[in-house]
């Protein structure tokens, strides 16, 4: 029996980039029925034809590691009224119908906020509720629970498994995430710690179980990869921030090597130096990406960085007490010493810091130093980075050279000095570009219906203008579609329609 | 002040018509609500066009202005019970709100060799002194000063160099001493009635000074509009005092737009009123006396929001 003629259309003669099915700028129709993509039907009249011809037709976006609901994005709003109401740039951090319709403008249409504790996934899920258009999932903190971490500690691969498996059925999770393993215990361990507690290596043993850092990391995606839930452990390691760091993400890389892992925000785990020490802060970009690119078993996001005002926010609520400490700011951290109690503060990323420019050089050497694509998700770990409505100015940034040498041109004069990244010409093609905003990240997140035009996918189809300024290309898409149903067009949103949650289930 | 009603019934029909004939509309009284009712009375809300606040004052809550000037350091009970070795009741007494709060959160013994210490600061004995309990008596106006000199003492300033009295050096001191002889420190507190809101910045102020030092957090009691106060969050980007609530677009106004002044303004004649409304609404609705229409409803409340919406639109007067 046929449907409706409006669940029917053929976005025709559109100049295709769907690397998942090895297209790269063919002209050609994308046929749609029934909010999937189909192959050329036979009876092809029946289809409502939208002219597409001129115009760059991509997967819907999606974005691997964001920030956009449960507590501490709540937090994160009411911290900084200042930049919630501003008029020159979107709030900081949206209320979650504005979050749905900036993504959907931007051609994005699935999200995945990378940071849910437990016992706040309900609220998260009813907050998520509220967002409009996107499909959505979460990765739960459950690495951090009490019972969790004494399983592991007591190499109980098993119980791990079960607890882990029980968290992601309660709190409808798609992943599970580790954010600075064993950091809670050494935070909270005040006699050990003589202070804040974030610094110790992946070796040092974790207070109060007989266990290290490298122990959970290695147990914990063991027990994720053997319950088999589509995406390998999501991995937030020790230190981040911190001088000196690259080490601790070489030794997470070497312990997670064969195991499978996805590294979040590596930009902010590259950095080289020693406490305080602004000489000889810089870039370990180098070393981390010749052994990430060969060990294909990782994949990661990159937390790029971007100038501006903007409000942080972690599951890894030593380190955002450790920034507070540092910038004097105010700073919040709900349910301190949880497992899986998040921090928040404002943060204010300026082009003359001598570390934002690094941050932000270091972000830009990453993308430019792998050499597949297909591992990498662009991010700006949103919010905490840069705002997510500020991907096309780093898509401009990653697929224009001269457009970045003038950026470059801008920073703190040391880091122009140090920088590789003042002699990297690479420039990302829209294919590449479209990978890492949506076919890799779809992979990566184990997602088989979304980042790809091949038939059986959902019809999640982002139309953009051809514009040699990137950034304008990708900030305004001509057309967006979640599931068939145009729901902008233009900046503006046309249709709010409900997405999908995306709840993993393990073999437990 | 009318009674609750029931999901169902006639007396739904003319809550329905109050609510209809109104100029403009009030969603409040949200403290203690479920997350789904909280969700319930925003949809209510934006389908009336209604200005909508939870009802405890912005100014009471640690996540109010405090958050946004100076931060905040809270966790639940149970931290208290897991990790503290040292609680201070500051200028509260759990048990008020809680009679067996002592008995489930501070009675427990922590694990390994730590022992628990207490002190009761303020007008409260809280536990009766013994070896591990100490009350430091003081006035309940004392409360702010005394916590701006414990985090003086706490930070090493001679509190010789303050101009405080004696009773209030001793007991900074005393504070003082017991926090450094800590490794965890939990600071109770009480201010869901404060109306000014000195009182949580100057417990959040404390307890971030000694955080810095030290694990320490602040396990905030009393009256909660906790999911309230994050759906109102989520929808409008501010806890409360939303002009008119509209998740495209409410406006947050914390010094004209919450409960009470919209109440004694008379910027409302309709309230509805969404289980408790707090002791502050409840006197602002007294003061108003019959000038506004009060319409009390007891969750669950999704079918009764989608009723008297419909019924509001039926009239044509929906804004």
């Amino acid at each position: 029996m046929s449907g409706p003629a409006v669940d029917r259309i053929v976005l025709a003669g559109g100049t295709i980039h769907d690397p998942a099915n090895g297209r790269d700028g063919v002209v050609d129709d994308v046929w749609i029925e029934g909010g999937r993509i189909v192959p050329r039907p036979a009876e092809a009249t029946v289809f409502r034809r939208i002219d597409a011809r001129g115009l760059v037709v991509m997967p819907g976006g999606v974005d691997l590691h964001s920030h956009v609901a449960g507590p501490k994005v709540g937090f994160g709003r009411r911290i900084a009224p200042q930049l919630a109401r501003r008029t020159d740039a979107p709030a900081a951090v949206p209320t979650i119908h504005a979050t749905g319709a900036a993504y959907t403008a931007l051609g994005y249409t699935t999200v995945f906020d990378a940071a849910i504790a437990t016992s706040a996934a309900t609220l998260a899920h009813a907050e998520l509720a509220d967002l409009p258009v996107l499909d959505k999932g979460i990765y739960l903190l459950a690495a951090d629970d009490t019972a969790v971490l004494a399983a592991v500690a007591r190499d109980d691969a098993r119980e791990t498994r079960r607890l882990l498996a029980e968290a992601v059925a309660a709190g409808a999770g798609w992943g599970v995430k580790v954010a600075n393993p064993g950091g809670p215990a050494f935070w909270r361990d005040a006699e050990r710690a003589r202070g804040r507690g974030d610094h110790h290596d992946l070796d040092s043993a974790v207070p109060g179980l007989d266990v290290t850092p490298r122990l959970l990391l290695e147990r914990l995606a063991d027990a994720v990869r053997d319950l088999g839930l589509p995406h390998p452990l999501h991995v937030h390691t020790a230190n981040l921030g911190l001088p000196g760091n690259w080490r601790t993400l070489l030794e997470t890389m070497r312990s997670l090597d064969g195991r499978g892992a996805h590294l979040a925000h590596v930009q902010f785990h590259s950095y080289t130096g020693g406490d305080l020490d602004e000489g000889s802060f810089g870039s370990g970009v180098a070393p981390l990406a010749e052994f990430f690119n060969t060990h294909a078993g990782l994949t990661l996001d990159v937390g790029q960085v971007l100038f501006g005002d903007t409000v942080a926010m972690t599951g890894d609520s030593a380190a955002a007490a450790h920034l507070a400490e540092a910038t004097g700011v105010p700073w919040v951290s709900h349910d301190l010493h949880l497992s899986g109690g998040c921090g928040v503060l404002p943060v204010a990323y300026r082009e003359k810091s001598l570390v934002h420019a690094w941050q932000w050089a270091i972000g830009l050497e990453w993308f430019l130093s792998v050499d597949d694509p297909w591992r990498v998700a662009l991010s700006t770990d949103h919010p905490n980075g840069a705002h997510f409505t500020a991907y096309p100015h780093l898509m401009q940034l990653l697929g224009d050279a001269a457009f970045r040498r003038e950026a470059f041109a801008r920073i703190h004069p040391a880091v122009r000095k140090r920088s590789p990244l003042r002699s990297i010409d690479r420039e990302y093609t829209l294919q590449e570009l479209c990978i890492v905003t949506r076919a890799a990240p779809a992979r990566i997140a184990g997602l088989t219906h979304q980042g790809h035009l091949g038939p059986g996918a959902d019809a999640d189809v982002t139309l953009y203008r051809p514009d040699p300024d990137l950034a304008r290309m990708f900030s305004m898409p001509a057309r967006v579609y979640k599931r068939g149903v145009l729901v902008a067009e233009d900046g503006h949103l046309r249709a709010a329609p409900v997405g999908a949650t995306l709840a993993a289930t393990s073999r437990e | 002040m009318p009674p609750l009603l029931p999901a169902t019934g006639a007396d739904l029909d003319h809550a329905a018509a109050t609510i209809a004939a109104a100029r403009r509309v009030l969603v409040t009284g949200l403290v203690g609500a479920a997350v789904a009712d909280a969700v319930a009375a925003c949809d209510l809300a934006e389908a009336l066009a209604a200005a909508f606040d939870p009802g405890a004052p912005e100014t009471a809550r640690v996540t109010g202005p405090t958050v946004a000037r100076i931060g905040g350091v809270t966790a639940v009970p149970a931290e208290l019970r897991d990790r503290a070795d040292l609680v201070i009741f500051w200028f509260c007494d759990p048990r008020r709100a809680d009679a067996t709060f002592l008995d489930r959160f501070v009675a427990p013994a922590l694990p390994g060799p730590r022992g628990r210490r207490t002190i009761a600061v303020g007008p409260h004995d809280v536990a009766g002194d013994g070896a591990a309990h100490r009350h430091v008596a003081l006035p309940g106006e004392a409360a702010i000063d005394a916590a701006r000199l414990v985090e003086a003492a706490a930070t090493g300033i001679d509190l010789e160099t303050l101009a405080a009295d004696g009773p209030l050096r001793s007991a900074a001191d005393a504070v003082a001493a017991a926090v450094a002889a800590a490794s965890c420190v939990a600071v109770v507190t009480d201010w869901a009635a404060d109306p000014t809101g000195l009182g949580p910045w100057s417990t959040a102020s404390l307890v971030r000074r000694l955080a810095g030092r030290r694990p320490a957090f602040e396990v905030p009691l009393g009256e909660r509009d906790d999911a309230a106060v994050a759906v109102g969050t989520w929808r409008y980007g501010a806890a409360g005092a939303i002009e008119v609530a509209d998740r495209a677009g409410g406006r947050f106004l914390p010094a004209e737009g919450d409960a009470v002044r919209l109440v004694d303004r008379r910027e409302v004649d309709c309230v509805v009123v969404v289980g408790t409304p707090t002791p502050q609404v409840n006197a602002a609705l007294a003061r108003a006396g019959d000038a506004i229409a009060v319409v009390r409803l007891a969750p669950p409340l999704a079918d009764v929001a989608r009723r008297i919406a419909a019924a509001r639109s039926a009239t044509g007067t929906v804004a």
